[in-house]
């Protein structure tokens, strides 16, 4: 399929978990789980999930089981409990993280920019879309050439857990400041290779795509608007 | 001939800190011009200048004549793909947008809407004269710098520029390398009646190519030919030979001339 298709899918399968009661949504969050944990060359992934997803719960337990303030206020009542909202906020977290990994584990970036690049969107607004994608590389790179620098100047980058956190600094303003300094020459470079010169550019490597495809991601985007009236209405009477 | 540069008495001024000039160069269409300068000298302002990429609040005023491919850079002050400007960094000139050296030299084609069949014509040509074929699935981003530096020159030439300007764009090269690429781009210029502006640093391999010589000291331009001015010595990097001769002040043009000889290796022959 697309990677439009896939993005479309992942969109209403996520913005959908926004509309659902908590028994359904506890279904509906352990279905990518699921699927992350059955599919072998996803399975790595789950460890993305946990290391966002536990700390995500135990802040929003923290801050929403009330045990901290009945802590420090010397309350005799100590709740642990949390609050159902919190809990269906926290998975609906979930289905966004993690069908955000499946998505991620079916679409390669390389396609996706591909995708970009060959679609009918303007190049400028391609390019910028996948801007936030590709920086990966080049922070990587930049970042182990001042790293190399600093350690050169007696930074040192080994170390306890404190010592560590300290050379953040140095390693993260010489990153920013040298990221702010290279746009000059980076959009100088992209106008001298015609870039945004003519509304269209030549597609080399089209992407695939079904005939039915486009038909389905409108219909994915109907029913998020279905859902959404639905559940808007819903919500009216219960209130009203 | 048509004239590639005409600049004439040209000062530019940068806010009082810096001033270009005042210069003259005339280059005709398929000429290489040098133009030699230490740290701070003005040669990627100049470059910068000549490629159109000079922001308007950057300087203060700009005097004097400067036609850059028939149009006057004073007025019409923007990057255009006839103008390629290759940096010493050459990840940075990277689109950036690219996963493989395939894709990145045939990205600027792309976006000048070229059929399909003659980006790809581009693309071989360019990846086989710079010996990159083994490079082609390669991301961009891992490349070692002097390779790195062969597949900017490709993404350059593609694009068949008028006027090429190597800001030294060579340093990351092995001697060797340094001359096959240099051998590619005589190609090119022969083919597309291209125009080359090298600044260096190094006398070394630029005076081998380069029909005109100029030597730029904090901002002003002196042209030089077969005598080589003695205070080359100050601020560009010399064999070590010709550095003592120069400095001994026995300018004998046959002696330097001599001198120079194992040095100039020539440009070869297009056989590409």
């Amino acid at each position: 399929m697309h990677p439009f298709t896939w993005l479309v899918l992942w969109f209403w399968y996520s913005v959908s978990a926004l509309f659902l009661p908590l028994p359904i949504l506890i279904g509906w969050s352990v279905v990518p789980v699921a699927i992350i944990l059955i599919w072998p060359q996803a399975r790595w992934r789950i460890k993305i999930v946990m290391a966002f997803m536990v700390p995500m719960g135990i802040g929003l337990w923290l801050v929403h089981s009330h045990w901290l303030q009945s802590l420090f206020s010397h309350s005799g009542k100590i709740s642990f409990a949390a609050p159902i909202f919190v809990v269906a906020l926290w998975l609906c977290l979930l289905v966004f993280f993690a069908a955000a990994q499946l998505w991620l584990q079916k679409v390669p970036t390389q396609v996706f920019v591909a995708a970009l690049f060959s679609s009918r969107l303007p190049v400028g607004i391609a390019y910028l879309c996948a801007g936030p994608l590709l920086l990966k590389e080049q922070l990587k790179q930049q970042l182990a050439a001042i790293k190399e620098a600093q350690s050169a100047r007696g930074v040192s980058f080994d170390g306890t857990l404190i010592q560590r956190l300290k050379t953040i600094v140095p390693l993260l303003s010489p990153l920013l400041l040298q990221s702010l300094n290279d746009l000059t020459t980076r959009s100088s470079a992209l106008d001298a290779r015609a870039f945004r010169r003519y509304p269209h550019r030549t597609v080399l490597k089209p992407i695939f795509e079904h005939r039915w495809e486009p038909f389905l991601r409108v219909v994915l985007l109907c029913c998020l608007l279905v859902e959404g009236g639905a559940f808007w209405l819903y919500r009216s009477i219960l209130i009203g | 001939m048509a004239l590639s540069l005409d600049i004439d008495r040209l000062v530019v001024d940068v806010y009082g800190v810096f001033q270009l000039g005042p210069m003259t160069l005339k280059l005709e269409e398929g000429q290489w011009l040098a133009v030699f300068g230490g740290n701070g000298s003005g040669k990627s302002l100049l470059a910068k200048f000549l490629v159109g990429a000079l922001e308007d609040s950057a300087v203060r005023h700009v005097h004097g004549r400067g036609e850059v491919l028939g149009s006057n850079i004073l007025l019409e002050n923007e990057m255009k793909y006839t103008r390629q400007w290759v940096q010493q960094s050459p990840y940075l000139q990277f689109s950036g947008c690219c996963f493989t050296v395939e894709d990145e030299i045939a990205f600027g084609p792309q976006n000048l809407a070229l059929p399909a069949a003659e980006i790809m014509i581009r693309v071989e040509t360019a990846l086989t004269r710079f010996k990159c074929q083994h490079l082609r699935l390669r991301n961009p981003q891992t490349l070692s710098g002097g390779e790195a530096q062969r597949v900017l020159l490709a993404c350059a030439l593609v694009m068949h520029p008028k006027l090429l300007v190597l800001d030294q764009a060579l340093g990351r090269l092995s001697p060797e390398a340094t001359y096959q690429v240099l051998d590619v781009i005589q190609c090119y210029v022969q083919e597309l009646h291209c125009s080359v502006v090298m600044l260096e640093h190094r006398l070394f391999p630029a005076a081998d190519y380069c029909q005109q010589r100029v030597l730029l000291n904090e901002g002003s331009a002196s042209p030089f030919g077969e005598q080589l001015p003695a205070s080359l010595v100050q601020h560009v990097v010399l064999p070590e030979q010709l550095k003592t001769v120069l400095l001994q002040e026995t300018q004998n043009i046959n002696e330097i001339a001599h001198l120079l000889s194992p040095f100039m290796r020539g440009g070869q022959a297009c056989s590409l």
